[in-house]
């Protein structure tokens, strides 16, 4: 559980007629996780057939991704597999689909272009223009239609105002009550800013596109309005009849759909994986990961497939290989505040088991409230029922710390703040407010006992690896230093010279240490150890400005109660229930942030490597 | 007698205020870069987080300071 799964590197080198088969069998096994070759050779070239399920899975996918904007569609619980003559009658099915989903978009933007159409009409007719002849010089001019509301059509008729006079433009004006309509004619080879006059307008329209289309017909507007009206019922009827037709056919094809939706994911997803191959003359070659406990499974299945296949497995070295870690269900929450961080480098420690109860610890000892620790409890289980699986993690999260929350709540002896219920004082072994000191002492404790643990984290980890020297320089010479420091202040208060020189060859043998392993910069960072311990305050002092605010609402809301009137009731139980909703809301971000940063910046920068690849293997979906 | 205790609490007073206006300037202009980062690539959060929240530090030791005059001092 501290380290990830040992990995093995393997190579498989097989005749390039055997390709589709191993990969088929690598892909069944989902063991491998694929490495791309990096030698001379060719990149594999996919063929027709290939080419065909890569084209219907993008046709598949697009076909649901529009059915679903129709209808809910829910996916089955089971798939089967698909025979030869239901795949390629599915195809056709999914041809059919796209050429109807094909239809229905040229049909939308015909009603959106004759929609637009209606309401040009509509403005003309504001405009009181009757007849399109009205503007049949429109080729050469540029012709814009709208209404803008009342404050800037009077900006807009000055503007038109001006530009009329030097001749550049031609404006027709309609008042009504609420807004104004406008018909703004210009020669198009006349310099004038059309963009500026048909900023001011809230609607507007260029005119050439209807005009065009309708120019040689002789009719008024007013039956051009009808006209159009019948074309977009018409275009509604087909559109809606088409939806039907597919809602029919898919119901009646769902499982036939499904399973070949399923059926082209794989392929897809298997053909992509060839990727990562190469071929040269007659061979073919594939490079990956596989846990070395399952080695054996994948030799033994390309070996069946072709035994003469050359096969090269070797031990994966440190930082090279995929990381897969091994954790129980319990752990996912803590696991995924480390990936946050970034994944352990391969074959190092992996802290989440520790994590899994300093986290809690520390968020439970600065929230430390029986109340607070209820409510979150309730809330993780709320987060638990989400379908987001990050909700879900941060639910188990929140478990864990509302319990210690509540634990530390007992200890302190606090219930939303209050550290009195109906007059009699909560029982606690320590009343936070009052043993200031000695909470900041708890805190440094605890300040002293994570720190250290990461650098104990990072010998053992030196230790695997046989760095004995880097485990001394780089990691007890910092606890030497904390030691010789300790023994040098101890000593000064009780006065003794002997502990106190003791301390002090400790600390010059811990300075020599690290300068042999850092040289100056070590020397510049002596004071980082303390410091880091010293942020362990944080602990106790966001606690205790928790206990403040509610202290604070408490008193506030007590003013209101004393008054004994309906009114003061009323206004003292609203400052309570905000008050301490709003403390509850920074008592869970709070902690959870604070106790975060203390892992990520103080512990992991200890011992922790990050930068490891998760390991996906080749045909399993997680 | 009355002066010494106000001059304590004005002195606590400064040392937390003035580090808490320190952190909060640095933390507004890397949570803004963090921010930044994050919306280019998710996985910068853990790392945008941890430089967020670096400068909070400052206030804890002011904290620390302000405790010592009041208690200790």
């Amino acid at each position: 559980m501290l380290l990830p799964e040992k990995m093995c590197k393997i190579e498989i080198i097989s005749l390039k007629e055997n390709r589709e088969k191993i990969m088929q069998r690598l892909y069944s096994l989902g063991l491998l996780h694929l490495e791309e070759v990096v030698v001379e050779g060719k990149a594999i070239a996919i063929n027709e057939e290939e080419r065909q399920i890569i084209d219907m899975d993008n046709k598949t996918e697009s076909f649901f991704y529009n059915l679903e904007k129709l209808i809910k569609v829910k996916e089955p619980k089971r798939h089967s597999s698909i025979s030869k003559k239901e795949i390629s009658r599915g195809y056709s099915l999914i041809n059919k689909f796209s050429e109807m989903f094909r239809d229905i978009e040229v049909i939308s933007e015909d009603i959106v272009r004759l929609k637009d159409n209606v309401e040009i009409i509509d403005l003309l007719l504001k405009l009181n223009i009757n007849d399109l002849k009205h503007v049949k010089t429109i080729d050469k001019h540029t012709v814009v239609i709208g209404y803008a509301n009342k404050e800037n059509s009077r900006k807009l008729k000055d503007l038109l105002r001006k530009l009329k006079d030097r001749g550049l433009i031609e404006g027709y004006v309609r008042e009504d009550k609420d807004r104004d309509y406008f018909l703004i004619v210009s020669l198009k080879n006349k310099d004038v800013d059309i963009g500026e006059l048909v900023s001011y307008l809230d609607v507007h329209h260029d005119i050439h596109e209807l005009y065009n289309r309708f120019k040689d017909i002789e009719t008024n507007v007013y039956n051009l309005y009808n006209l159009l009206s019948t074309e977009i019922e018409t275009l509604h009827r087909k559109y809606n009849s088409l939806i039907d037709r597919i809602k029919k056919e898919f119901e009646s094809n769902k499982n036939l759909l499904w399973n070949l939706r399923y059926y082209l994911r794989d392929r897809t997803k298997q053909i992509e994986g060839y990727s990562f191959l190469k071929e040269k003359d007659y061979v073919f070659i594939v490079r990956g990961y596989v846990p070395c406990k399952n080695k054996e499974k994948v030799v033994n299945s390309v070996k069946k497939i072709d035994k003469y296949a050359l096969i090269r497995v070797q031990e994966a070295e440190p930082h090279e290989a995929p990381v897969k870690l091994k954790y129980p269900k319990f752990l996912r929450g803590v696991h995924f505040l480390l990936e946050a961080y970034g994944l352990p480098a391969y074959r190092y420690i992996d802290p989440s088991l520790f994590m899994l109860i300093t986290f809690p610890l520390f968020y439970g000892f600065i929230l430390g409230d029986f109340g607070y620790g209820l409510v979150l409890f309730l809330l993780s289980f709320i987060l638990m029922r989400t379908k987001s699986n990050a909700f879900k993690l941060l639910g188990q999260v929140f478990l864990y710390a509302s319990l210690s929350t509540i634990f530390f709540g007992l200890l302190f002896g606090e219930f939303f703040g209050f550290e009195e219920l109906f007059g009699y004082k909560l029982p606690a072994l320590m009343h936070r407010m009052e043993k200031i000191n000695e909470l900041i002492i708890i805190s440094l404790l605890f300040g002293i006992v994570h720190v250290n643990l990461g650098l104990v984290l990072g010998i053992v980890q030196d230790f695997i690896y046989r760095q004995y020297l880097h485990a001394l320089t780089h990691r007890m010479s910092w606890i030497l230093l904390q030691i010789g420091v300790g023994l040098i202040g101890y000593g000064m208060y009780i006065s003794s010279s002997f502990i106190s020189y003791f301390g002090g060859v400790l600390f010059l043998l811990s300075v020599g240490m690290l300068y042999y392993a850092e040289r100056l910069q070590a020397i510049f960072e002596l004071p980082s150890i303390f410091t880091n311990i010293l942020s362990y305050a944080r602990l106790g002092a966001v606690g205790l400005s928790s206990i403040a605010i509610a202290y604070v609402i408490n008193v506030f809301a007590e003013m209101f109660f004393e008054k004994h009137v309906l009114w003061a009731y009323f206004v003292g139980g609203l400052i309570f229930l905000i008050g301490h909703t709003f403390n509850i809301v920074l008592g869970i971000i709070s902690p959870f942030l604070h106790s975060l940063r203390l892992h990520y910046v103080e512990h992991f920068t200890k011992f922790y490597k990050s930068g490891g690849v998760k390991f996906t293997p080749y045909g399993k979906t997680e | 007698m009355v002066e010494e205790v106000g001059m304590k609490a004005l002195a606590a007073s400064l040392a937390l205020g003035l580090s808490a206006i320190a952190s909060g300037i640095a933390e507004a202009r890397i949570g803004a870069s963090a921010v930044a980062a994050m919306a280019e690539d998710e996985k910068f959060f853990g790392k945008g987080l941890l430089m967020t929240v670096i400068p909070e530090t400052l206030v804890i030791f002011g904290f620390v300071i302000a405790l010592l005059i009041l208690f200790v001092v």
